[in-house]
This record gives structure tokens, sequence and C-alpha cells, in this order.
């Protein structure tokens, strides 16, 4: 019995070991009435050999799609076909796993359509392109900002050293980030990589690495950081510590957006919360105290909670590595509950960053008491960790955790959109306005996020780049009303235009850019998430578009009222004048970014794309 | 060389306990006893470091544990990583003292002998191999920390938090010694290797009977009377009213020194004794650490005197660390291993500052606290890494031993008991609410004017301490943490086997 | 005959009543004899065991233990007794300047 059992194993294990010929009849009933392939659907392993053989009909046998067409290619189309004789096409599988759906072409709409799965069906991941840099670019993006802010604390009695020390810093890390998001270019993968071990014993290393993704990131927080020390030109209390935090913040938020491994992005999130609570609770309004802790409370109980989710996927994927690479190679082994409940997890920790209701909350606090470089920071940059984690953190690892979220991405999404825009029209406080309208753009990002296409991730992350530079220019329309009008309240204001002409004509264009005018930044990502949404979800769009609608009205509506119309009497007009030259320039090369990102989208939407693309890729998904 | 070489630290505290007495006879100068603790604490941090790094010449061997004195004392990686600490932390509360107290602050002679003998307590139980030696080692230690708290005879608060620390003392450490007895009855041995052979063979059925309830109450007694050293909820009374009343330099040894001491006696017993036995007594650790970081962390946020706010926040660190006892794996107790150790420093820190303030005549309500950033940067800096070391925000230490915990605990409930998760999540959770009250600290020391005049001295003791604090908790360690995880580990190997 | 349980159960019921005394009263120096009992209870079972397994070390544990609970008492009446003298009173539910 044992020896019959064994020859049984014997038997069915040496076919299996060699290569395995497979037939497939290619044939039509004889009343012409049907026409099919059998068997159908065909499952053979790397190796085997497949020969489509038929006797009657004019068939051909041509491959439609596959992962990378060009694999199978040769041998597998039959040419012309032909009436009579018995034809035999024969195809070998040697190259990986996959599915192959392949036609007659005639008759494929007779249902004359077949597949063969290869292996396991799926093609295997692709491997990432890691670029190791010759030159330490990354890391000298994290060193500058903390050397800056060091040097300024040694001269922190003189009066003007830290703001000129601020501001060579920041524009010296804005050239390192221009080369960065140059060098980085528009290729797959990751480029510029850098790995300094810290702790192998638990797979825990600095792994810095740029890919489209966080090229732009980089490039905004370059761009955004300088501006905002620009702004904050006349700080009068304690500017050495306010720009050192500045610099502090730079630098944490760099590591976000070039660290590839999830314990020291974890310290980095943390570590950015530390200078914004300061400079919201020192340099902040009148509320500043319930403001400060209500923005640290809210962000680092969500952080946490991202914490154990960090901590279970590196358990799950047993790669003993934090990398965020290695743990999204091994995604396929995590099961579809424990990606939900991850996915969850992490999920909480970036809604409340981006933020999406209900969470939003502690975002028109923390804005409306923050001091206008706080806020140019917080809305430019802070928010998009967020979105930004989302995508590199969550996604690719948890592709079925994401798609089960989907759903409630959406709604969130919607709700947030809606709901941002609707308080936005009730709002008489120009920074809450602004507070609001970033809820509402934020979620259009997410909502390109949720459709889980290549056109929606890459208008989301297009979403974040262009909020990023104009969110911060409405704050500083903002500062700018406070500093030289003396209220930011809209029914206060009234007639600016005829006092500060040249300044109300950049308001103007900021505005006009910020709800989404073409030929301006916003309006590409808009463009870009709705078609994305309308392939995946349909007229559900008319949702997020009569959002848009609610947008272009309040931003009118705040502009008529502020900038022009009858002058107002509530404050001394002669004394308005143009803003100086420190709060002018800025706004001035934000329009012309704006202006330059919307006519050329192309210079970010390369990378990103690609980028994009890659992370689909990770899913599985193309 | 004699391996007896080994207790040359505690041999020399057993000296100066004896010379301060003859010091006190030969002369009224109250420097000299300082003088006196402060160098032989200092003499014996050195030979324990020295015997750290150069094991081979003192025949110390780290991979496994050397026996001293009829095998009363096992000298291993884990109990000379805890002296270190102890004897650290009786060093800085010492140089502390001698700037916290007056010239002629009466009995100094005392306190320094009882602050020496406390330490010496420790040290007893960290070496201890058998019960009678960690109970007498808990007594010592704990008699002297009566006296120590009591110190001050003029001071109504003092006395009073010495007599409820005295009767709930001597309460819970009689319960300790009847639940030890109960186990005397059972094994009929008194040794933790006796015990944990017995209760070994009980697992594998070598030795027959069903002892579940007789273990269970004993480990219960047992636990009344360490729970009390660690001030867990329901045993943690009497912290708050000790560390309010106390003189804070006692205050800081209790808080750093006495509650790792506790931690390292529930260590020996729990892992290592009665580790077969795990079924009988871990949920009521767990349910014991859930509810002493919750209970401990609500009572903080109402909190308005410092010393009781730290008290109840150090109750629901001690519940945090507790969460790694039921998880039993390497990763989870190193990683409490790890967190005992930054909490002995990130206390101690903050009790130093405190201690600093109220020597300078502010007091000690949160109140005081308010402009502190505006007297001295430095202390507002170390106090600020002190706290948000406590609540585990990184890069600061305490996230990364916080992290270690929750690693190795978290890995235990993923691969094994899926209730160990729950309390990862409530501990994780808890961490986000205790920031609340530190950063009322924090916000009081940077955003409030200061009441009073600004030009405030505040000791040079105080001021080396909080910058040691401050490059330990924000530099040294967060850059090394690898080299934390692995001393951690062999010393939870050493524990363990 | 007696038995090992009988011990157990004599010790029990000295721990319970020592417990009920601590908790119950509110004389300091009751309270501390209260606590001698406990530890009398734990002596019990160390040397009735000492004796059922003809092992020493439970009767040299009891030596210690009286030693200790001798320091026990040097201790706490030297802190109750600085306390009566500042408030003429041991009455525990006065000592209630720290909040409990």
């Amino acid at each position: 019995m044992r020896w019959f059992l064994f020859l049984l194993l014997v038997v069915a294990l040496v076919p299996a070991a060699s290569a395995e010929n497979h037939t497939v009849i290619v044939t039509q009933a004889d009343d012409s009435s049907s026409y099919f392939f059998d068997p159908e659907v065909l499952t053979v392993n790397i190796g085997d050999t497949v020969e489509f053989v038929w006797g009657n009909g004019s068939h051909n046998v041509a491959q439609v799609s596959d992962s990378e067409s060009k694999t199978y290619g040769s041998g597998f189309y039959s040419g012309v076909p032909e009436v009579g004789g018995n034809w035999v096409l024969p195809a070998e599988y040697t190259m990986q796993d996959g599915t192959l759906y392949y036609v007659c072409q005639p008759h494929a709409l007779m249902g004359m359509s077949g597949s063969i799965i290869v292996g396991t069906g799926t093609p295997p991941l692709p491997d990432i392109a890691m670029e190791f840099g010759d030159f330490p670019w990354l890391s000298y993006l994290l060193v500058f900002p903390l050397i800056g802010s060091l040097w300024i604390l040694g001269f922190r009695n003189n009066p003007s050293a830290p703001r000129i020390i601020a501001l060579f810093t920041t524009l010296f890390t804005l050239g390192l980030s221009i080369i960065i998001f140059v060098k980085a270019g528009s290729g797959s993968g990751f480029r510029l990589m850098e790995e300094y071990v810290w702790a192998p014993k638990l797979g825990v290393s600095l792994l810095l690495g740029v890919d489209g993704l966080s090229s732009p990131m980089v490039l905004l927080t370059g761009i955004i950081t300088p501006l905002a020390v620009l702004f904050a030109w006349h700080e009068k209390e304690k500017p050495a510590l306010f720009f050192a935090l500045l610099l502090v913040m730079q630098t944490a938020l760099f590591g976000v957006f070039i660290t590839l491994d999830y314990f020291v992005f974890y310290i980095f999130w943390e570590v950015v919360l530390i200078p914004m609570f300061f400079l919201i609770a020192i340099w902040g309004g009148d509320n500043k105290r319930y403001a400060s802790i209500k923005f640290i409370i809210y962000t680092f109980t969500a952080s946490v909670v991202m914490l154990v989710g960090f901590m279970a996927l590196y358990f799950e994927a047993g790669v003993n590595s934090f990398s965020m690479i290695e743990i999204a190679e091994a995604n396929a082994g995590f099961n579809r509950d424990f990606q939900i409940w991850v996915f969850a997890a992490l999920f909480i920790g970036f809604a409340v960053k981006i933020p999406s209701v209900p969470w939003h909350t502690w975002l028109p606090d923390a804005h409306v008491e923050a001091p206008t470089a706080g806020s140019i920071l917080l809305a430019g940059v802070m928010l998009k960790m967020g979105l930004y984690g989302l995508m590199r953190a969550a996604i690719p690892v948890l592709p079925l955790g994401a798609e089960y979220f989907v759903p409630i991405m959406v709604v969130l999404a919607i709700v947030s959109i809606l709901y941002g825009a609707a308080l936005s029209l009730g709002q008489e406080d120009l920074k809450k306005l602004v507070a609001y309208s970033s809820v509402s753009h934020m979620g259009v990002a997410l909502l390109g996020v949720a459709t889980m296409t290549e056109l929606g991730f890459a208008g989301a992350v297009f979403m974040m780049f262009a909020h990023g530079i104009l969110s911060p220019a409405m704050f500083m329309v903002a500062g700018v009303m406070l500093h030289q009008v003396g209220t930011r309240d809209i029914p206060k204001l009234g007639g600016l235009a005829g006092y500060q002409p040249t300044t109300a004509g950049v308001f103007v264009v900021i505005f006009l850019g910020s709800l989404g005018l073409p030929g301006m930044a916003v309006f590409v990502a808009e463009l870009a998430v709705f078609i994305a949404f309308f392939q995946s979800h349909g007229y559900w769009l008319i949702l997020p578009i009569f959002g848009m609608v609610l947008t272009a009205g309040y931003h009118l509506w705040a502009l008529q009222r502020s900038l022009f119309g009858p002058d107002s009497e509530q404050i001394e007009m002669n004394q308005v004048h143009e803003a100086p030259w420190y709060e002018f320039y800025p706004l001035l090369v934000i329009v012309i970014l704006a202006a330059f990102f919307g006519i050329f989208p192309s210079y970010l939407m390369d990378p990103i794309t690609v980028a994009c693309y890659d992370i689909l890729a990770f899913m599985g998904e193309v | 060389m004699d391996s007896s070489l080994l207790f040359l630290p505690e041999l020399l505290l057993v000296a100066s306990i004896m010379a301060i007495p003859a010091l006190y006879i030969a002369t009224e100068n109250n420097k000299s006893y300082s003088i006196c603790a402060n160098m032989t604490l200092a003499l014996s941090f050195l030979l324990l470091i020295l015997f750290w790094f150069y094991p081979d010449e003192v025949s110390f061997e780290k991979n496994s544990s050397v026996y001293i004195i009829y095998s009363h004392f096992k000298l291993d990686t884990f109990s000379q990583l805890f002296k270190i600490i102890f004897v650290l932390t009786a060093l800085t509360v010492s140089v502390l003292s001698g700037s916290y107290f007056e010239e002629d602050e009466p009995h100094q002679a005392e306190y320094y002998t009882l602050l020496l003998s406390s330490t010496l307590g420790m040290m007893l139980v960290a070496s201890a191999t058998d019960f009678l030696t960690l109970f007498l080692g808990i007594e010592i230690s704990a008699f002297s920390s009566y006296a120590m708290v009591a110190f001050r005879k003029q001071d109504d608060k003092s006395t009073e938090a010495g007599a409820k620390y005295f009767l709930i003392g001597a309460f819970s450490s009689a319960l300790t010694l009847y639940g030890i007895s109960l186990l005397y009855a059972l094994t009929g041995s008194i040794t933790f290797e006796g015990m944990r052979s017995f209760f070994t063979g009980l697992n594998n059925e070598v030795v027959s009977g069903n002892f579940d309830e007789v273990i269970f109450i004993s480990s219960l007694f047992i636990l009344a009377g360490l729970g009390f050293k660690i001030a867990v909820v329901p045993f943690h009374a009497w912290a708050p009213d000790v560390y309010q009343g106390a003189p804070t330099p006692v205050t800081t040894l209790l808080a750093a020194g006495s509650k790792a001491m506790g931690f390292v006696a529930l260590f020996r017993v729990f892992l290592f004794t009665m580790e077969a036995v795990s079924d009988e007594w871990k949920l009521i650790l767990g349910i014991i650490a859930l509810a002493s970081m919750t209970i401990g962390n609500l009572a903080a946020i109402t909190q308005d005197d410092i010393g009781r706010m730290l008290a109840y926040s150090s109750i629901a660190q001690a519940g945090y660390i507790l969460i790694a006892v039921p998880a039993l794996t390497d990763d989870a107790v190193s990683g409490a291993i790890a967190h005992t150790m930054v909490h002995a420093f990130m206390k101690g820190g903050a009790f130093v500052i405190v201690a600093g303030v109220g020597a300078a005549g502010l007091g000690y309500s949160l109140d005081s606290y308010k402009g502190l950033a505006a007297r001295s940067q430095l202390l507002a800096l170390s106090m600020t890494v002190c706290l948000l070391s406590l609540v585990g925000i990184p890069p600061f230490a305490g996230f990364i031993s916080k992290f270690l915990l929750f690693y190795g605990t978290l890995q235990a409930g993923l691969s094994g008991d899926t209730w160990i998760i729950a309390l990862v999540i409530a501990g994780v959770l808890n961490s986000a609410l205790s920031l609340y009250y530190y950063l009322k600290v924090i916000r009081f020391m940077y955003l409030y004017d200061a009441v009073g005049s600004k030009d405030i001295e505040f000791s040079n003791a105080v001021r080396y301490i909080s910058f040691l604090t401050v490059l330990f908790l924000a530099i040294i360690l967060p850059l090394f943490w690898q080299s934390l995880f692995e001393i951690c580990k062999e010393a939870t190997v050493a524990l363990m086997t | 005959m007696i038995d090992p349980i009988h011990f157990v159960v004599f010790s029990s019921i000295l721990m319970l009543i020592g417990a009920y005394g601590v908790i119950r009263n509110k004389n300091a120096i009751v309270v501390l004899m209260s606590i001698e009992i406990m530890l009398t209870a734990a002596n019990i079972n160390f040397v009735a065991f000492s004796s059922y397994y003809h092992d020493l070390t439970g009767q040299v544990a009891v030596l210690f233990v009286t030693t200790i609970a001798a320091a026990e008492v040097a201790i706490g009446l030297a802190i109750l007794l600085s306390l009566f003298k500042q408030r003429d009173t041991i009455e525990l539910d006065l000592l209630n300047t720290l909040r409990w």
C-alpha cells in the first residue's frame, strides 16, 4: 500500500517537474452558431508550451493584453486567417507569471476569446529601481537647516542677524531642493538614495531617497520656507528663537518627505509638531494657548495610533526592516483583515493631518492663532504630510485595505469639499476663510487618491503642490491686510483697491488662482482629479462640482467685499498703503510660480505620473 | 582573582555607612558627611563601570551568572545594570542634597547614612537569589527611606508623609512576607532556583497536584507588596502624598531608585521564579497595568502640585512598564527594562529641577513654573526634555524606550495572547492623554510671565545635573539606542535563564 | 493528628485578624501591632513547614523576620513619636494635611 502511494506520488510529481505540453483546440460549431477555444481558460506553469490547433474555419489567435506585451509577442500571432488546413501555433511560456488574454480577431465578438494563466496569474512586483547617489544631497538637505538654526542661536542677541542667517540658509536649501528636484528626474524608482545604519538589530536605518512623489514636495518645502522667512522679516518678539524654530521645522519637513524608513518617518513626523507648537504658542494670537494645545493633542493622538500600525506592519512583513520598500515588497503576504485594520490605524493618523472632516477642527483654530509665517508652513507644507503619508506609507503596502476604504475616503472627501466650502462662505475672518478653504481643497486631493487610478493620484499630488503654493499666498494676503489695514475682518474691509492698486491686483490673481482659474496650477489638479473621479465613480461627480461652485462663490464674494465696493468707514483709508517689499515680493513669486506650473504642468506632472504608476504597480493594479 | 571582589561596591557602602556616624562623633562639620557620601557613591559607581567594561579582570562573566557568599548573591548583567542605575541615582540625590539643604540643617549625618543604606538595600535586591535576601534588601531600603521621608522633624508635611509611607509600607511588606511564606509552604524552598524548578516540574507534570489556588493567592500577596513599591493601582495611594510631602531629594530617590528596585524585584519574582505558572498571574497583572496607566493619567490632569502630578505620572509609567510582564517574551522584557531605566533618568531629572526650583524659594505648585524659561533657559529646557520624554515624543530617549516596550509587547500580542494588543493600544492612547498635563507645565514655563523677581540663582549642582540630563536624554541615548537595546537584551537573557 | 493544612488555616486566621486590625483601626499604635500579628502569621507558616520539610531555612527566615519586625517597630515608633510631638495625636483620621 505504501509503495503504491509512493508510486502515485512519483507519477504525480514527474510531469509537474518537467515542461508540459498543452493543447488548445480552435474550433467552431458545424452550423457556425458558436465559436470557441477549448479549453477557454488554461492554466500553465512557467516553461510549459501551448499549441493552438485548428482544422476548420478561418481563425487567428491574436494576443490582446498582458502585463508586458512584448514578452510573449513572438510566435503568438497566427497571421491572416486562412480557410482550411491544419494550423498549429506553438508558444512557450518561459518568462514570468502573468495572465494573457487572446482572441480570434474576426470572431472575438462572437465569444471566441480565451486566456492563459501562467503560474500564479499575477505578474511579480516590479523591481523598484534604487539608485544610490554619489553625493549626499539629501543628507545635506537635513543638515543645513539644523546648522542654520544653531548658527542663529549663536547670534541671538543681534537684532537683525537671525533673519539674515535664516534667509541665507533657506535660500541655500532652496537651491539644494531645486537640484534634487532636477536630479530626481522623471524616471521610475528612487533616486539619490543614501543609507545610514542606525539600529541594524531592529532594522532601522536612515534610508533616504526621492522619487516623483517626494521630489515635488521637497521642492515645495524649499520654496515655501524662504517665503515664510521673508514674510516674518519684521518679527520683533524673540526673533532668534522664531527663526531657529522655523529652520528646525524645515529639517523635520524635509525629513518626512525624503525618508523611506517607517521608524525614521515617524520620528520626523512627530518632530514637526514641537516647533509648530511653540510657533503657535509663543507668537500666536489672543487664543494661542487653547489653539496650540488643541493642535498638538489632536495630531499626537492620531499619530501614536499610526505608530502602532507601523509596528504591526513591521511584524507582519517579517523582513526585520522598517524600510518602506522592503515592507511593500512583502505585501502579498498580508491577509485582508489585517490590511483593513492596519489601514484604519494609518488612515486615522494621516486623515487628521490632511485634515479631513470630521477631524478638521484643529485646523481653523491653529491657523487663526498662528503667526503668518507659521500659517504659511502649516498650510503650505504640513497639510501635505497627511496625503503624502497616505500615498507613500499606507496605500502601496496595504492595497486591499485601501480598496476597502475607498467608499469611506470618497464620502469623507466629498463631505470635506462641500463642508469646507460652505463654512468658508460664512466666515468673516479672512484667515478662517482660508483655513476652511484648505479643508475643501485637500478634500479634492483626497478624492483624487480615493479614485485609485494613476490620473487621480497624479491630480492629488499636483493639488498638493498647487495648494501648497497658493494657500500660503492666501495667508500672506490675510497677513498683509492685518499689517497694512489693521484688520482682516471681511465686513470691516472695503474699497481697498483704490488705495493699494498694485497689491490688490496681486490679491485678485491669487484669489482667482485659488478658485481654479484655468492657466493656474490649481485648475490642472482639479481637472485631473475630476476626470479620474468621473471615470471611476460616474455622475457622483456632480457633488464635488457643486463644491467648486461654492468655492468660486466664497472666493469672489470675499474679494468683492474686501477689495472693491464702497470705501469702508470702519478703517482709516488714508493709512492704507501698498504692501512693503518683504511682503509684496513673496506674493509676486508665488503668482509667477502658480502661473508657470499652470501653463507648463508637465514639469511636475511627468515625475508625478511615473511615481503614481509605481504605486499602482506595488498595489498590483496594473 | 576572586570573584568576591565584585561585592566591593556594596562593601564600600557598608564601610561608609559606618564611617559617617564616626565622622559625626569626630567632627561637627556638616559638609563632611555629604563629601563622604558623594565620594563613596562616586567610587562605587566607578567600580561598577569598571567591572562592566573589564569583566575578565574580576572574573565576572557577562554570559553566565557569578554566585558569591554561599550563593546568596548572584551577579549577572541584569543585576549589574540596575546597580549602576541605583548608584547613579543615589549619587545624584546626594549631590543634590548638598545644595538643597541649608548649611545648618540638623541631622545631616543621619540623612546621608540612611541614603547610603537605602542604596545598599536596592543593590542587595538586584543581586538576591532567594526570597529572604530579596525581602531583607527591600526592607533595608524601605526602612531607610521611611526615615528619610520623615527626617525633617519640624516639617509637618514631611512627618505626615513619613507616617503614611511607613504604615502603608509596613502593611504591604507584611503581605509580601505572607505570600513568600505560602510559596515556601508549597515548594519547600526559598531560593528562586528551587521554586522555579518546582513550578517547572508542576508544569511538566513531574510534580503532581493542583496548586492553582495557592499559587494565585500567594502571587496576589506578593504583588500587593511589590505593587506598593512600584506604586501601581490599587496600591498607589501613598505615592502622591509622599512625593509631595517628602523633601524633594528624597522624592527623587523614591521616584527613580526605589521604583526601579520594585521593578527589579518584580521581574525576578514573576519573570524568573514564577514564569512557569504565568497563567495564574498574567491576567491580574494586565488588569493592574491597564488600571494604573488610565487612573494615573486621569488623576494627574487635575493636580496643581508638581510633586503630586509627577507622582501620578509615575503611577501611569509603572502601568506602561507592567504591560510587558504578561507578554513574557525576550523583546518585551528588554523593552520593560529599558523603560524602567530611562524612566529613572526622566523622573529623576524632573525631580532634580523641582528640587532646584523649590530650593530657590519659588515653591512647589505648578504656578511656580510660570516664566521659568525667563529665569533659566537651561532648567526650562531640561524640564521640557524630561517631560516630552515622559510622553514619548521622538526623538527623546523616552520615545526610544517606550517604543522598545510597545514593540516587544505588540510582537508578543500579535503572535500569542491577543488581549495584550489591547494593552498596547491602551498604552499608546494613554501616552496621548498624558501629553495634556505635561504640556501644561511646558506652557507655564515658556508662555507665562514670571511672578516676582527674575533674578533667581539656581544652585550649580542643579544646573550641572540638568545639563547632563538633557545631554543624556536628548542626544546620547537617541543616537546610541541600538546599544541600549542590546544591553537590555543581554540583561533579559541573564534575568530569564 | 495535626496536618500541615491546620497550620495554614491557623496562619490565615492570624493574617486576617491582622489585616482587619490594620484596616479598621484609627490608632497608629494599634495598626503597628496588627502589622506585627501579620508578620507572626508568616512566621508560623515558615516554622511549620520548616519542620514538615525537615529544612532549616524556614527557621532561619523566622529569625530574620523577627529582627526585621523589631527594626520596623523602632522606626515606626520614632516616626509616630515625632508626629505626636507636632500634633499631639496619632489618630490616623487626622493625617489629612496632604490629600489622601
